[in-house]
């Protein structure tokens, strides 16, 4: 059931062989891109970049629109929303009682949903390419203690195991007789609570017995924990460590020494 | 009444692309009759249950409950028909007490107040969980969770029962009383699809056996005839339970080998003993 | 290599008020190296519970009251606490399934000795040799969730013998396995067994795979231990198993039967001995 919820996709790619430390320069980098600019065209250039990226990675297609999917939902609600509730200046394209929908408005709401999304492809870099080992090898040696960075290795690799116990939990009610798409706001949060409750209750119990695993396991041993295959950095990591940092140079330099991004168009 | 209560017609389904699990399945079941489903590990056993009742779509092909088409209708509305067990009592129970738990499949169906605390009341002394009945499921033991779910299903009653591997986890008693209630429906005409991995079962409870093996049905017939067929037992990771193991051993020596218990065995050999001697 | 003296185990009460019962309550238990002891009872027995102690994890982890002691290879657990015990001490968990969390076979096995600080080269050394002792040598790049399901418990037993260690606890190893995956677990436990001698301990409640393998079991009621001795003597006292929860090989049930209606005094408990047995009476 688990693999079919895995973020980690094995393929031998640069972008896998790249240490896990300059895939977290390079994600943190183009994620504060992202937020620095408000500029349309930087950021659909960042969210086409972001896709190019996971290509050139061998992600398959299928597993972005899977993403694309997933967002779906939230980019909606920003785009809807955004423009309503925040119209800013401008003369009113429509009326209707205090709302107001204004061009600046849904400009706003196309850079925000567009910042959302290139946000959530970059992220996507850093998960879908990173072995979690390794993962958590580069946190270490960037100075987290251990057992912290295994705690971050087991979120990534369990958030998708809870999950799937939350949908088998509500698949569980509807085999007895629940009819989900029928009824009010509130009868749905009703349904929704005990299986949020299940779920919490069932992960909980996994935790507690992977934590028994662990220790027996030897998490803890009097000794310095060592490693089959530690992460070095090469040429390569170097090279990409540098690139990055001058194209993130050059983004701040535009941003704010010529002024250019600040605005949606 | 449709003649047929279960029907699967060339039925595919995977969950990537271009990886099926499930490659044209067909088959029928008409109602009452106690049918066992057997395969290896991620043969599909469970993918396959799963149609029966919605939670999974065919891709290709079709099913049908009762003469009516699974795809238009939604898993909430197919519970009336069909009580599907899951494997894990962990992730099938998710009520705040053991009374609740039990009374949220005949509350959907919307019977009368009255009606609902019957069946529960029923189901809970059925399943000898009176004492439980105001506790949190999730602070009881294995075996007890799992009585929980025998009696949410109880209290439905349906006309199918889908059983995802029963026995599993269960100690010895507990295997006995869960088989000896799935008799018990099949007693008063209720189908039975159960799948399952114990081969001593399959011989003592099924009328009729299905294999599922490469996303197909592989075999399907009374269990006695199943363990004669060497080759696809092998293929399909299967193994006879030992009494049927030692009836084939014994046949040089005169023994018919057609029964499929200890019972029927030991009267077998005690007949040709008698008239050996 | 073990011995369980006078041991009582509670697990923290769910409510103050309310004193929490004793899962294990007076149980005495020795094993001998080399030997291979099947643990059976009726669910909510302790079995798991005892497994607990002997690693350990038992009070440590669990919190709980303990009286008595726990020793293991002249190691005692209430003075070694788990993670200094996982060279002892090997346990594989029931539904061991759900704890593989490395995305690799090879790093799963790995991941311990890491743990012991041993050397790359080392590791290295244990990881070919476990999977090759596993047949797991054409799956090390996988990861473990595409794994079926016989394949992911002998990756776990894996992942636990790597670390080399002097007692392996198992928790029903063959539980949700097809009769091909038991075929296969308990062939690599015996080959274990033939080269290391490796001391196991086992829960299970698959009679037919005790009465195959197992040099002595254990009957667990009520938190201690109600019936021990050989396999053939205990599984032909169809009743008294009976009473505690454990089912019965077939072959035994067959025995006993037939014992009963023909004065004979048979005692077969495999497929393969009641042939012997029953061929030289019809022969």
């Amino acid at each position: 059931m688990s693999s079919r919820f895995d973020f980690f996709l094995a393929r031998d790619s640069w972008l896998h062989r790249l240490d896990p430390r300059v895939k977290l320069w390079l994600v943190g980098l183009a994620g504060l891109t992202g937020l620095i600019y408000k500029q349309i065209a930087v950021l659909a250039a960042l969210l086409v970049l972001a896709h190019l990226l996971l290509l050139s990675a061998q992600v398959p297609v299928a597993r972005m629109r899977w993403l694309w999917v997933r967002l779906g939902p939230l980019l909606g609600m920003i785009l809807v929303l955004q423009p309503l509730f925040a119209p800013g200046p401008g003369p009113a394209l429509i009326r209707l009682g205090f709302l107001r929908l204004t061009v600046s408005g849904l400009l706003d709401g196309v850079s925000f949903a567009l910042r959302a999304a290139a946000l959530a492809f970059v992220a996507a870099i850093l998960f879908l390419t990173t072995d979690p080992v390794r993962l958590v090898q580069g946190l270490v040696r960037l100075g987290l203690p251990y057992p912290w960075g295994l705690t971050v290795g087991l979120a990534i690799r369990y958030l998708p195991t809870t999950y799937g116990l939350f949908v088998t939990i509500s698949e569980a009610q509807q085999a007895r007789g629940w009819i989900v798409d029928q009824g009010g706001l509130g009868r749905r949060v009703r349904a929704y609570l005990p299986i949020l409750v299940a779920t919490v209750i069932a992960a909980l119990r996994l935790s507690n017995n992977l934590g028994l695993a662990l220790a027996a396991r030897g998490l803890g041993y009097p000794a310095r924990r060592t490693a089959l295959h530690d992460i070095r950095f090469t040429a390569s990591d170097w090279l990409v460590t540098a690139l990055v940092g001058l194209l993130f140079g050059a983004a701040v330099a535009v941003r704010y020494g010529l002024g250019f991004g600040a605005r949606p168009w | 009444m449709a003649e047929w209560i279960l029907e699967a017609s060339e039925l595919w389904f995977g969950y990537e692309e271009h990886q099926p699990i499930l490659r044209g399945v067909t088959l029928r079941v008409p109602a009452g009759q106690f049918v066992a489903l057997v395969g290896a590990n991620g043969s599909g056993k469970t993918t396959l249950l799963k149609q029966f009742n919605g939670l999974l779509r065919p891709q290709r092909g079709q099913v049908r409950v009762a003469g009516q088409d699974v795809a238009q209708r939604s898993v909430g509305e197919m519970a009336r028909q069909v009580g599907y067990l899951f494997q894990h009592p962990e992730q099938q129970i998710f009520s705040p007490t053991v009374w609740q738990e039990v009374a949220f499949g005949p509350r959907n169906l919307g019977l009368p107040s009255s009606e609902v605390e019957d069946r529960v009341r029923e189901a809970l002394a059925r399943f000898g969980l009176n004492g439980v009945a105001r506790l949190p499921p999730a602070v009881l033991g294995y075996g007890v969770r799992r009585r929980v779910t025998l009696a949410s299903l109880a209290a439905m009653d349906p006309p199918i029962l889908v059983l995802d591997e029963p026995t599993v986890g269960l100690d010895d008693a507990g295997l006995r009383e869960t088989m000896a209630w799935i008799g018990e429906r099949h007693a008063v005409g209720r189908t039975i699809v159960f799948a399952t991995h114990e081969m001593d079962l399959v011989a003592e409870y099924a009328e009729r056996v299905l294999v599922l093996h490469e996303g197909q049905i592989a075999a399907d017939g009374p269990p006695a005839d199943l363990f004669r067929q060497k080759e696809l037992l092998s293929r399909a990771s299967l193994i006879p339970p030992p009494v049927v193991l030692l009836a084939e051993a014994l046949r040089p020596y005169g023994l018919q080998g057609e029964g499929l218990s200890v019972d029927a065995l030991c009267d077998e050999v005690v007949a040709l003993v008698e008239r050996r001697s | 290599m073990v011995v369980v003296e006078g041991v009582r185990f509670a697990y923290p009460p769910l409510s103050p008020e309310v004193p929490a019962p004793w899962v294990i309550d007076g149980l005495e238990l020795t094993v001998r190296a080399g030997e291979w002891l099947a643990v059976m009872g009726a669910s909510d027995s302790g079995k798991t519970t005892l497994c607990l102690l002997l690693a350990g994890l038992a009070p440590h982890l669990t919190g709980g009251e303990m009286t008595g002691r726990v020793v293991i290879a002249g190691r005692d657990t209430r003075h070694h606490p788990p993670p200094a015990l996982a060279d002892t001490v090997g346990l594989l968990f029931q539904e061991p399934e759900a704890q593989l969390f490395n995305p690799t076979v090879e790093a799963e096995v790995a991941w311990g000795l890491e743990n012991l600080g041993l050397p790359p080269a080392e590791i290295r050394a244990r990881v070919d040799e476990m999977l090759a002792l596993l047949g797991l040598d054409l799956v090390r790049y996988r990861a473990p969730g595409q794994l079926s399901g016989g394949e992911k418990k002998r990756l776990a037993i894996a992942a636990v013998l790597a670390m080399r260690p002097a007692l392996l606890v198992l928790d029903e190893p063959m539980g949700g396995l097809d009769p091909a995956g038991r075929a296969q677990v308990l062939a690599a436990l015996s080959d274990l067994r033939h080269r290391d001698s490796a001391t196991i301990v086992m829960t299970e409640s698959d009679p037919e795979a005790v009465a195959l393998f197992a040099d002595r079991m254990v009957v667990l009621g009520e938190g201690r231990v109600a019936l021990a001795g050989k396999p053939r003597d205990l599984f032909l006292q169809l009743d008294r198993l009976s009473a505690l929860g454990v089912a019965t090989p077939q072959m035994a049930r067959l025995a006993t039967a037939l014992n009963r209606r023909l004065g004979t005094d048979f005692d077969f408990l495999t497929v393969d001995e009641a042939k012997t047995a029953l061929g030289e009476c019809l022969g």
